[in-house]
């Protein structure tokens, strides 16, 4: 965990008296609802449906045991005993009360947490691999990077009010875990000719009304130009983003519009002069914050416990679990598990107090007292022994949160939906419910191999689905929740966006839909090929002729 | 309208505001008073502009390009910036180009949308002077300079010398 310094401990304190003060003279009737509308959301509070929504960050997914018992406590305290984890790595409350979120905000900063720009047209939380740090064949850790990224936005008094909202994904791995190619700004730790460290960047990624993969605009940046290099991104886009239409503000746009060579022209000579100047990253700075991020102490014999070996054997329900929810640990002897948050019939993402503290308990036990978010809405304790993997799996089953669906159509990625977001169009969470319902045999999901599905309900695609294997996205026809399905998106390093099927249908035929397209996928299938690889040789004609087809 | 000068309510505003005739002709300049006007209006009147002997002002548009106003930058004494709405922050950008990379050191006043809020980000960026839209000032306004006593970005901001 990167270690608060008092400065950083006073900015979010401040912050909060600054927010109260902002919400008394709001509601004082001393700010106008326009500008009240600006800084609750750069403070994360939305105006929802139902309630206030709050989104607080967790900054490249990284929380302590203490602070998700904090974040239980507040749902217990000030809302309904849950909160939803985004497709972002960050956290919802769905029902505050206006007048009560700067004493949430208080109750955070004790545990160091805020809910700094996680909303509004400006520089938003920072996300990163979820495995950083743990993964095989990582360049470097991207949470160092992610967390100096974070204080440089941190209030970035030139960058507030942005056309339009501005996100970072930073990853160390060349399999891409974070999506950044479909980021504003996408970070890839690389290591040039010379051995050394640096980023390729990429910019004008996006997905929404117009998804667009991001374009290298710098092979190789040294790392101590970062922040002078996003700084220059940031004046161009500032000056130059479009601000008369919301849906042309994206950084996506003002690259396509100009092209990546007259974009980078133009960074290049606003970054010359400013990159040697006070932003110039200095060696002991960026120590001090890796120092927070050093490896952990590991037990160097981890692997020589038997146990683990013959639970494999014996356990079946145990292994298939280790076999979809735990993935490879660069230390012999450890595994990193994905706690499910996608339990039968719950909306994805969702986790009540009493399962928040009890998976904080957990990772006190077993993971180091470390805990990480990832955007597909799951959870990872990323360093468990394989000795306590079987004792592990037992608690985790018992709280709902060991169903073994990670990678499989039950892991679903998926936004609240209509019932409770107010850009939504569309309902998700019955729709989820109804799949899981629909795909209940899980050896028939596991014979189908790795297959992601991401479904949102209008156009700001916040549960990705234009990169989804197969995407779902929800649209209004006359008052009534109608889905388009899309197939053929991949978040992965091999990126892609999804290809449209037809025509929109209703809510009850979407699992038969799913049905019939993984019926074709196995038709087509060359032996144990990705659904993807099928989707990618065959195209859409056999998908769209089968699911479209009239029965006789 | 109620103008904040280095972190001070200021009674009298120094600077006088000259705009062009209805048939684009400039009414004459008080020979020893600083005047502010539009760069359209003082680009269509450069002569009576370069034989005022006084200090003078301009208020730049958010779309201009900066290389254009450089040859004539150090002419002014001040140079206005416009935040057209609550939600537009060209300016910000502007006015940290006109300090860090052209070296202006004369007043840059925030005008336009100007409220509390936003006070801080401005002065950080480098405005020494904002114009308060009127309806919503408070004399209380000044404390919003120090709500955030240590931000990150300090050692490149171009911070009020209280600040530091």
């Amino acid at each position: 965990m990167y270690a608060y310094t008092e400065q950083d401990q006073r900015l979010i304190e401040e912050r909060v008296v600054q927010f109260r003060g902002q919400t008394q003279r709001y509601l004082a009737g001393d700010i106008p609802e326009e500008d009240f509308r600006i800084l609750r959301l750069q403070n994360g509070l939305y105006i929802q449906r139902q309630a206030p929504m709050l989104r607080v960050a967790i900054n490249y997914g990284l929380l302590s045991a203490t602070q998700l018992r904090a974040l239980a406590a507040v749902s217990r305290t000030y809302d309904k005993g849950y909160v939803h984890f985004t497709t972002r790595q960050n956290v919802q409350f769905n029902w505050p009360k206006l007048e009560e979120v700067p004493d949430i905000l208080a109750d955070l900063a004790k545990v160091q947490m805020h809910a700094i720009q996680t909303s509004g047209s400006c520089i938003r939380s920072v996300s990163a691999d979820h495995l950083a740090g743990v993964c095989v064949g990582e360049v470097e850790d991207p949470r160092p990077w992610a967390e100096i990224i974070r204080q440089w936005a941190a209030l970035h008094p030139e960058f507030a009010y942005l056309p339009r909202k501005f996100k970072f994904a930073v990853t160390g791995s060349d399999q891409d875990r974070a999506a950044t190619q479909v980021h504003d700004v996408g970070l890839h730790l690389v290591r040039n000719d010379r051995g050394e460290v640096g980023f390729e960047v990429l910019v004008g990624g996006g997905l929404g009304r117009t998804p667009i993969i991001g374009k290298v605009i710098k092979d190789f940046l040294p790392q101590q130009d970062l922040l002078s290099y996003l700084e220059a991104i940031l004046r161009v886009y500032n000056l130059l983003g479009n601000r008369d239409n919301k849906y042309k503000a994206r950084i996506k746009i003002l690259v396509a519009g100009l092209g990546i060579d007259a974009f980078r022209d133009k960074v290049e000579k606003a970054w010359l002069p400013i990159k040697d100047g006070s932003l110039r990253l200095d060696p002991s700075e960026i120590a001090r914050v890796k120092r927070s991020f050093k490896m952990p102490v590991y037990d160097l014999y981890a692997s020589a416990d038997r146990s683990y070996g013959k639970r494999l054997k014996t356990e079946s329900d145990f292994s298939i679990w280790v076999e979809r929810n735990t993935e490879d640990h660069k230390v012999l002897g450890y595994r990193a598990v994905t706690i499910a948050i996608k339990d039968y019939l719950i909306a994805p993402g969702d986790l009540t107090h009493q399962q928040m503290d009890a998976i904080a308990d957990l990772a006190d036990r077993y993971n180091l007292s470390e805990i990480r978010t990832t955007h597909t809405q799951n959870m990872i304790f990323a360093h468990i022994r394989q000795a306590d993997l079987y004792p592990l799996w037992k608690a985790l089953a018992g709280l709902g949160l060991a169903r073994p669906v990670v990678g499989t159509i039950n892991d679903l990625m998926c936004c609240p939906g209509l019932d409770f977001c107010s850009l939504a169009n569309a309902e998700t969470l019955g729709v989820a419910a109804r799949i899981q319902a629909h795909f209940d045999d899980f050896d028939y999901l596991y014979d189908l191999g790795d297959l992601s599905l991401k479904m949102s309900g209008c156009i700001n695609a916040c549960a990705h689905h234009h990169v989804g294997n197969i995407g779902i996205l929800g649209v209004d026809k006359k008052g009534e929740s109608y889905y388009q399905l899309m197939i053929g998106g991949s978040a992965t390093d091999q990126v892609s966006l999804g290809k449209i099927l037809g025509k929109a249908i209703p809510q009850a035929a979407v699992p038969d839909a799913l049905g019939r397209i993984l019926e074709t996928f196995v038709a087509q299938r060359l032996e144990s090929e990705p659904f993807i690889d099928t989707v990618r040789r065959v195209g859409l004609a056999p998908f769209k002729e089968r699911v479209y087809a009239v029965d006789h | 309208m109620p103008l904040i000068i280095n972190r001070q309510w200021v009674q009298n505003d120094p600077w006088t505001r000259v705009e062009a005739d209805t048939d684009g002709g400039l009414p004459r300049l008080e020979p020893l008073s600083a005047v502010w006007l539009s760069w359209t209006t003082f680009d269509q009147h450069r002569a009576a502009c370069d034989e005022h002997p006084g200090p003078l002002g301009i208020e730049i548009s958010n779309d201009m390009d900066l290389a254009l106003l450089e040859p004539d930058l150090s002419r002014f004494a001040m140079i206005a910036l416009t935040f057209p709405s609550v939600a537009d922050g060209r300016a910000f950008s502007l006015a940290k180009l006109l300090r860090q990379l052209y070296g202006f050191e004369g007043q840059l006043r925030a005008v336009g949308y100007v409220t509390r809020d936003r006070l801080p980000f401005m002065e950080r960026c480098g405005f020494d002077a904002m114009t308060l839209t009127e309806s919503l000032v408070s004399a209380d306004d000044i404390a919003a300079f120090s709500e955030i006593s240590q931000p990150y970005q300090q050692r490149n901001d171009c911070a009020h010398k209280d600040a530091l």
